[in-house]
C-alpha cells in the first residue's frame, strides 16, 4: 500500500515537472528537403524562412514556432514518413518542401487525404498544385510551374527575340517529355511547330553530341529550348559553338549547381547567347528592392549581394513563402475560435486563410495581392504564387557568375 | 620335468639340446608379446593424429566449398543491390512491382536461389520473388526482420549476419546487402538460397555427416554440437560447418593395421629364431670336433707360412720379434736376423705414419684383442708402403697368452687406385649438385634438401625465391660476359648473406632460391631479402662499365600455415610474381591474401575451363574509320566474357590466367570462329564491314592448327587482317614464325603491327616482316593534343610509314580534336572512342546503319 502511494507521488512530481508549460504550446514547421546530398539547396530554404520567422520573434500572432529538420535524403519514402509523423502531430502546422519534386508527385494523394498543409518554395514539376480527384488541395507553391515556364520560354524566344524556328533540346527523362509537351503546346498557340525535337540520354557522348549538333544545324533553328544537366549541357554547348551556326539558347534552370561555366567558355556563352530561366530576385536586387536588402542583411550581415549566398533562389523563394504563411496565421488568429482550436483546425484555419489573404504581402520577387485563391474548377493556377509575369531570364557574367539578363 | 630337465646339474649333450629349446621358447613368446605392446604403445598416438589429421583437412575442404559458393551468392547480391531498378524502387522513384520484377525476371539466377526479397530504409517489404516453389520457407519471422534491421543501420558486424534454418530438402541461407544512393543506405536486398548440403558435403568414410550450423548459436550453447564433432567457422560469414567424424571407421582401420604389424613382427622374429636356433645348435654340438681339426691342421699353417706370399711375423708375449717369414724379408728388407728381438713398431714405424692407427694397435696389444687395419711402414732403405695389417694374440691349449702373430700385404698400389676413384666419384657428384658457373648448388640439390626435410613431418622449412629484373637487358646489351658477371656477383652476395644451416641455389638462369634453415620465419625471409636487395641494387663494375641491376623477392613459409611442404616454392612464386606486379625491387611474402588471391585464381581458372566448353567467350567490334570520308572501314575484335555468374568481364580480368593455362589459343579459335560467322550475318542483313581484324599472338600465328580455320577472304567477302605485337619484331624472327606469316599473306590475309611506339622495335625488322599497316600505340595518339614534340614524332612515324609503303592507323582517338591531327599529320584510318566504343555485334549493327559519315564535313569547319 505504502509502496504504491510512494510510486504515485512519483509519477506525480515527474509528471508535474515536464508538463504542460512551454512544449505543448509551441507549433511546428517542418523542413521536408535532402539536408544531405543537396544540402546547399535545403539549407538556403531553411535560411530564408528562418530570416522571415525571425522578423516577429518565431511567434507569428503570438504563436511561438519552431522549425524542424526532415532530411529525407531524396528517399521517396522516407518523405512518405514525414508525412505520417506530420498526420499524427499534434504540434505540426505546415511542412515546407525541398528542392525535389518527387516526393509530393508520389504522395500527393496522401497529402491532400489528411490534410497536411503543403508550401513549396523550389519543386517545378507542374501536376503537384493541382489537386487530387473528390480532395481538398493542400499543396501551394511559391516557384517556377513547369506548366506554365513553356509559354514564357516561347514568348521570349518568339516574341522578344523574333525567333522563327526554334528547336527543342531535351533530356530524355519524364522531366524532359513533360516539357516537350508544354512547349510544343505553346508553339501551337502561335501556329508554329519545333523545326526539330532532340531527345538525348543522360551521360551522352561526345561524338553524338557532335551527331546532335549536325541534325540541329541542318534543320537550319535558329533558336534552342534546352533542358538538362550540367555536364550534359556543357557538351551539347560546346558541340553546338563548334558546329558554328548562329543560334540563341534558352536553358531551364537544370544546369545550375555543378561545373557547367567552368566548363563552358565565356566565348561559347555569349556566342550562343545563352539565357538562364531564373525568378526574378536579380532584376529586384538590381532595382533596389529594399525588402530584399533587409531580408539579406538580417541573414547574413556580411553578404554585399545575392549572388554570395549559395542557391540563393532557396533562400529567396522560402522567405517569400515564410511571409505569405505568417500572414495567413496572422490572419487565421484573429477569429475567436483560434485560441482554443486543435491543431487539426488550426491547419484548415490557415489553409482557408491562404486561399483568402485580406492583405496584400510584400516580398522579395513581388507584393502578393493575393498570393492565393480557391481551388476551384478551371482554376488551375489557383495554388500558384508566381504566374509568368514572375520568371526572367539570367545570363552568366564573363566570370561565370549569374547575372541579371535584362 | 621341463623345469627338472632345465636346471637340472647333470648335463650331457641330449639334456644341453632339452635346455637349449626350452629357453629359446621361452625367449621367443616374450620377444613377441613385448613387440606387440611396444607397437601398440607407439602406433596409438600416431593412428589418433592422423585421423585428426585426415578429419580437419576434410573440415577444411568443406569449409572452402561453403565459402565458394556463399562468394557467388555475395555477387549476385552486390550486382542487385547496386542495380538502378532495385535503387529506383527503395528510393521509391518507381512502382516497385512492375520494373523490378522485368528486371529480376531477365536475371539468370542460380537454381539455389529460392527467393529474393526488396525491404525499404524502414525494413517494409516492398517485393518479394519466389523461385523455389517446391520446398517450404524457413527463413522468416523475427530472424529475417533483424537481420534487414541490423543491415540497415549497418551494425557492428552486420556483413557476417545470416539467417539459418534447416530442413530435410538442406540448408536455408539468408543473405542482405544494403542498397546505397550516393552513399547513404536507404534498402536492404536478401537472397534466400536453399543449398544441398548431401550435394556439398558427400557422406565419406571419413564423415558420418557433415551441416552448417551458426556460428554465434554454437557460441551462445543454442545449437548442440555433438561430443567430437569438428567445428570450423567460416571467415566472412556467421556460419561454421560442423563435421561428425565417423569413428568406428577410423579405429578399425586402426586396428587392422595394429594386427598386420603385429603379424609381420611374429613371423619375423620366428624365423630370426630358426636360424638362431640352428646356428646355436651348431656352436653347441660342434666345439669338440672343430678343436681336433684345429691341432691337425696347425703345422699345416706353419709350412703354409713360409711359402706364403704374406708376410707373417710371430712375438712373445712382451711383443718381440722372435720369427719371421721369407715374404717379410722381402716386403721390409729387413733379414729374419736383423728382426729378431726388436719391436715391430721401432723400426717399420716412421714420421709419416698415421698416429692415430699406431695408437689403435697399441690399444689393442694391451687388451690383447685382434686388430685390422692399414698402416705406413719404413723399409730398410727408407721407402715406404702400405700394408693391410692384422695382428692376432696367441694361446696355448689352454688359453694362456704366449705372443702375437702379425700377417700383413702389401696393398700401395691398391690403396692408390682407391683413392683415385673416391676423388673423381667426389668430383662428379659435386658437379652434379652445383651450378658451374657460380659455383652454388643447382635446382637438384634444393629439390634433395627439400626432400630430406619433408621426410620429417614436423620440419618446417622457408624459402626465398629471386629474380633478378632486367637481367635480359643486361645480356642484350652488354653481352653474356656481363650477364655471367652479374650473376656471379649475386651469387657472392647470396653465399656471404646467409648463414651456414641456409642453402642459397640457383635454379634457372636469373632465378635463384635460398632454402632458410630450419626454425626460421618468413620473417626472416624478409630481412635476409631485403639485405640482399640492397647490396643487389648497389651499381657492379664490368670492363669500365657500371651495371645496374635489381631484384624481386619472393618468401614463402610451411610456418605461415598456408602451403605445405611440397608446395612451398610455388607459393614463394606466387610471392615473387606479387613483388614484381608491385613494381619490382622489392620483396612480397605469400600472405594469407596473397594466399586467398591465388585459390581464387584456381577457381577462375577452372571457370575459364568451363566457359571455353560453354562458348561464353564472346567478341566484340570496335569500328575503324577512313581518316578522310569517315566511313566505317573495318572492325577490330576484342575478346569479352559473358560470364553468367561474374558478367561481362574484360580481357585483363581473365587473359593473364587464361595464359598460365595456355587456353588463349582456344579462345582466340572460339573468337575468330564466333567473329567470321557474326560479319558474315551482318553482310547478309546489308551491313558491310569491309574489313575484320583480330588480335593474334607470335605463337598463334605459328600454330598450324590455325590454318585449318582460316577462310579465303574471296569466300568472306571482307578482308582479314591480323594484328601481331610490335614486339614480335624484337622476339620472333623464327624460320617457322616467317613462313607462318608468308603464308598468311599468301592466303589474302592482311598483316598489321600493332602497339606500333610502345616498344623497341627496329626498322630492320619492320622492313622484314612487310606488314600492310602499322597501328600507332594510343600511348603516343593521347598526348598529341598537348605536346608538340609527340606531334613531331608522329609525323616523321607516318612519313617513315609512307616511304615503306605502310597505312597507319591510329588508335585511342579520344576526341575529335585528335581526330583532327591525326588527320592532318596523314593518318589513313582512325579507332577510339570519340567515334565507337568496342560493342557486341547487336549494337555493332545499329551504329553501322545509324552512322552517317557526311558528318565529317561539319567536324572538319568546327575543327578548323
Amino acid at each position: 500500500m505504502f509502496a504504491k502511494l510512494v510510486t504515485l507521488a512519483v509519477i506525480g512530481v515527474f509528471a508535474w515537472t515536464v508538463s504542460p508549460a512551454q512544449a505543448e504550446e509551441e507549433l511546428e514547421i517542418y523542413i521536408d528537403a535532402d539536408f544531405s546530398i543537396s544540402a546547399a539547396a535545403a539549407q538556403s530554404i531553411e535560411l530564408g524562412v528562418q530570416t522571415a520567422l525571425n522578423e516577429v520573434d518565431n511567434a507569428p500572432a503570438g504563436e511561438r514556432v519552431r522549425l524542424i529538420r526532415m532530411d529525407h535524403r531524396s528517399n521517396v519514402k522516407r518523405a512518405g514518413r514525414t508525412y505520417e509523423t506530420y498526420a499524427r502531430s499534434e504540434r505540426a502546422l505546415a511542412i515546407i518542401g525541398g528542392k525535389q519534386s518527387p516526393p509530393y508527385l508520389a504522395h500527393k494523394d496522401f497529402i491532400n487525404a489528411n490534410g497536411i498543409l503543403t508550401l513549396l518554395p523550389w519543386s517545378a514539376a507542374g501536376p503537384v498544385t493541382r489537386g487530387s480527384e473528390g480532395l481538398e488541395n493542400w499543396i501551394f507553391r511559391l516557384s517556377v510551374d513547369d506548366a506554365q515556364s513553356g509559354n514564357f520560354f516561347v514568348e521570349n524566344a518568339v516574341q522578344k527575340d523574333g525567333c522563327t524556328r526554334v528547336a527543342l533540346i531535351l533530356l530524355n527523362t519524364g522531366w524532359g517529355r513533360a516539357n516537350q509537351k508544354s512547349l510544343t503546346a505553346a508553339l501551337a498557340d502561335r501556329d508554329m511547330k519545333p523545326i526539330a525535337t532532340e531527345f538525348f540520354s543522360s551521360a551522352i557522348g561526345e561524338a553524338s553530341a557532335i551527331s546532335l549538333a549536325a541534325r540541329i544545324k541542318r534543320s537550319q533553328a535558329d533558336c534552342a529550348v534546352m533542358l538538362s544537366n550540367w555536364d550534359d549541357g556543357a557538351l551539347i554547348m560546346n558541340s553546338l559553338h563548334r558546329a558554328d551556326m548562329g543560334i540563341r539558347v534558352y536553358s531551364h534552370w537544370g544546369i545550375m549547381g555543378g561545373g557547367f561555366a567552368e566548363h563552358v567558355s565565356n566565348e561559347s556563352r555569349r556566342a550562343l547567347h545563352l539565357k538562364i530561366l531564373q525568378t526574378c530576385a536579380l532584376q529586384q536586387e538590381r532595382a533596389g528592392n529594399p525588402v530584399l536588402q533587409q531580408a539579406l542583411r538580417r541573414a547574413a550581415p556580411n553578404a554585399s549581394a545575392l549572388k554570395e549566398l549559395r542557391a540563393a533562389t532557396g533562400f529567396v523563394h522560402g522567405y517569400d513563402l515564410t511571409r505569405v504563411l505568417v500572414a495567413a496565421i496572422e490572419q487565421a488568429a484573429r477569429q475567436e475560435s483560434w485560441a482554443t482550436a486543435e491543431i487539426v483546425q488550426k491547419r484548415v484555419m490557415v489553409r482557408d486563410a491562404l486561399e483568402r489573404i485580406e492583405r496584400p504581402v510584400e516580398g522579395i520577387l513581388n507584393t502578393y495581392n493575393p498570393p492565393f485563391s480557391p481551388f476551384e474548377p478551371g482554376m488551375v493556377n489557383a495554388h500558384e504564387a508566381l504566374g509568368q509575369q514572375d520568371l526572367c531570364f539570367a545570363q552568366f557574367s564573363s566570370e561565370g557568375q549569374l547575372e541579371d539578363a535584362g | 620335468m621341463l623345469v627338472d630337465t632345465l636346471f637340472s646339474r647333470a648335463a650331457n649333450s641330449k639334456v644341453v639340446l632339452q635346455r637349449f629349446w626350452g629357453l629359446l621358447l621361452v625367449v621367443l613368446v616374450l620377444a613377441v608379446s613385448s613387440s606387440a605392446v611396444a607397437v601398440w604403445m607407439t602406433a596409438t598416438p600416431f593412428l589418433e593424429q592422423e585421423r585428426a589429421g585426415v578429419i580437419n583437412s576434410q573440415a577444411n575442404r568443406d569449409v572452402h566449398s561453403l565459402e565458394a559458393k556463399l562468394e557467388r551468392f555475395r555477387v549476385l547480391l552486390d550486382f542487385l543491390s547496386h542495380a538502378p531498378p532495385v535503387v529506383d524502387t527503395v528510393m521509391g522513384y518507381v512502382d516497385s512491382a512492375d520494373v523490378v520484377q522485368e528486371f529480376v525476371e531477365r536475371l539468370k539466377l542460380p537454381s539455389e536461389v529460392s527467393w529474393i526479397k526488396i525491404f525499404d530504409a524502414f525494413g517494409e517489404e516492398l517485393a518479394d520473388f519466389r523461385f523455389d516453389t517446391q520446398s517450404q520457407n524457413l527463413l522468416g519471422g523475427t530472424p529475417l526482420t533483424d537481420l534487414v534491421q541490423r543491415t540497415n543501420e549497418k551494425a557492428a558486424g552486420f556483413e557476417r549476419s545470416v539467417v539459418f534454418a534447416h530442413d530435410d530438402t538442406g540448408a536455408h541461407i539468408a543473405i542482405a546487402s544494403p542498397v546505397l544512393f550516393q552513399e547513404f543506405t536507404e534498402g536492404v536486398v536478401v537472397v534466400g538460397m536453399r543449398i544441398d548440403t548431401n550435394a556439398l558435403f558427400p557422406a565419406n568414410e571419413i564423415a558420418k555427416d557433415t551441416f552448417i550450423a551458426k556460428s554465434s548459436s554454437i557460441r551462445a550453447g543454442i545449437t548442440a554440437v555433438p561430443e567430437g564433432a569438428k567445428v570450423v567457422p567460416l571467415s566472412a560469414t556467421d556460419l561454421s560447418v560442423v563435421l561428425l567424424p565417423d569413428t568406428k571407421v577410423v579405429e578399425a582401420a586402426g586396428s587392422e593395421l595394429l594386427t598386420t604389424t603385429v603379424g609381420a613382427l611374429s613371423l619375423v622374429l620366428v624365423i630370426a629364431f630358426a636360424l638362431f636356433a640352428a646356428l646355436g645348435r651348431a656352436v653347441l654340438v660342434e666345439p669338440h670336433r672343430r678343436l681336433e681339426q684345429q691341432k691337425k691342421s696347425l703345422s699345416e699353417l706353419a709350412a703354409v707360412a713360409k711359402r706364403a706370399n704374406d708376410a707373417f711375423l710371430v712375438t712373445d708375449s712382451a711383443g718381440r720379434i722372435v720369427w719371421t717369414n721369407p715374404a717379410f724379408e722381402k716386403l721390409s728388407g729387413y733379414s729374419g736376423k736383423e728382426a729378431q728381438g726388436k719391436k715391430p713398431g721401432a723400426f717399420l714405424q716412421g714420421a709419416e705414419t698415421n698416429v692415430d692407427t699406431v695408437q689403435e694397435i697399441r690399444t689393442a696389444i694391451r687388451h690383447r684383442r685382434p686388430i685390422k687395419t692399414e698402416i705406413l711402414n719404413y723399409n730398410k732403405d727408407g721407402g715406404t708402403y702400405w700394408v693391410s695389417l692384422g695382428i692376432s694374440p696367441l694361446r696355448n691349449e689352454q688359453g694362456e697368452f704366449y705372443g702375437f702373430m702379425a700377417i700383413s700385404h702389401d696393398v700401395t698400389h691398391e690403396r692408390a687406385q682407391r683413392e683415385a676413384i673416391l676423388s673423381a666419384k667426389r668430383e662428379i657428384e659435386h658437379q652434379a649438385l652445383h651450378d658451374s658457373l657460380t659455383g652454388l648448388p643447382n635446382r637438384r640439390a634444393l629439390d634433395i634438401a627439400l626432400q630430406t626435410r619433408s621426410q620429417d613431418p614436423r620440419a618446417d622449412a622457408t624459402v626465398v625465391r629471386i629474380d633478378l629484373d632486367h637481367f635480359k637487358y643486361v645480356n642484350d646489351t652488354l653481352g653474356h660476359a656481363a650477364g655471367d658477371f652479374v650473376l656471379c656477383e649475386v651469387a657472392d652476395i647470396l653465399r656471404e648473406e646467409t648463414k651456414s644451416e641456409d642453402l642459397p641455389a640457383r635454379v634457372g638462369g636469373d632465378e635463384f632460391v635460398i632454402l632458410l634453415g630450419a626454425g626460421k620465419t618468413s620473417e626472416d625471409g624478409r630481412v635476409v631479402a631485403e639485405r640482399m636487395l640492397e647490396r643487389i641494387q648497389q651499381p657492379k663494375h664490368f670492363e669500365k662499365k657500371t651495371i645496374r641491376v635489381g631484384a624481386s623477392f619472393g618468401v614463402a613459409s610451411t610456418l605461415d600455415g598456408l602451403v605445405p611442404m611440397g608446395q612451398l616454392v610455388v607459393g614463394a612464386d606466387a610471392a615473387l610474381y606479387e613483388a614484381k606486379d608491385s613494381g619490382r625491387n622489392t620483396v612480397c611474402l605469400y600472405t594469407p591474401q596473397l594466399h586467398h588471391t591465388v585459390q581464387g585464381r584456381r577457381s577462375l581458372a577452372l571457370e575459364i575451363r568451363r566457359a571455353i566448353v560453354n562458348e561464353e567467350f564472346v567478341p566484340f567490334y570496335q569500328p575503324q574509320f577512313d581518316a578522310q570520308t569517315h566511313e566505317i572501314v573495318g572492325v577490330e575484335t576484342l575478346v569479352r566474357w559473358r560470364s553468367p555468374e561474374l558478367g561481362l568481364m574484360a580481357p585483363n580480368a581473365f587473359l593473364p590466367i587464361a595464359e598460365q593455362l595456355s587456353a588463349v589459343d582456344e579462345i582466340d579459335a572460339l573468337i575468330f570462329r564466333k567473329a567470321t560467322r557474326e560479319i558474315s550475318e551482318l553482310r547478309e542483313q546489308g551491313i558491310i564491314i569491309p574489313k575484320l581484324s583480330f588480335n593474334v599472338t607470335a605463337q598463334r600465328v605459328q600454330n598450324p592448327d590455325m590454318f585449318l580455320d582460316l577462310p579465303k577472304s574471296s569466300e568472306t567477302g571482307y578482308q582479314i587482317a591480323f594484328e601481331v605485337l610490335e614486339s614480335v619484331l624484337v622476339e620472333e624472327q623464327s624460320d617457322l614464325f616467317n613462313f607462318s606469316i608468308d603464308r598468311l599473306r599468301d592466303m589474302g590475309i592482311s598483316i598489321e603491327i600493332d602497339d606500333f611506339g610502345s616498344g623497341h622495335a627496329s626498322i630492320v625488322g619492320l622492313m622484314h616482316l612487310r606488314p600492310d599497316v602499322m597501328k600507332i600505340d594510343q600511348q603516343l595518339v593521347l598526348p598529341l593534343t598537348k605536346s608538340d614534340t609527340i606531334r613531331g614524332l608522329l609525323k616523321q612515324i607516318v612519313g617513315m610509314a609512307d616511304l615503306m609503303g605502310l597505312k597507319v592507323t591510329a588508335e585511342g582517338v579520344e576526341t575529335m580534336e585528335h581526330a583532327r591531327i591525326l588527320t592532318e599529320l596523314g593518318c589513313n584510318t582512325l579507332q577510339g572512342f570519340a567515334f565507337a566504343k568496342p560493342q557486341s555485334v547487336e549494337d555493332l549493327q545499329v551504329f553501322a546503319q545509324n552512322w552517317q559519315p557526311e558528318q565529317s564535313t561539319l567536324l572538319r569547319s568546327s575543327g578548323g
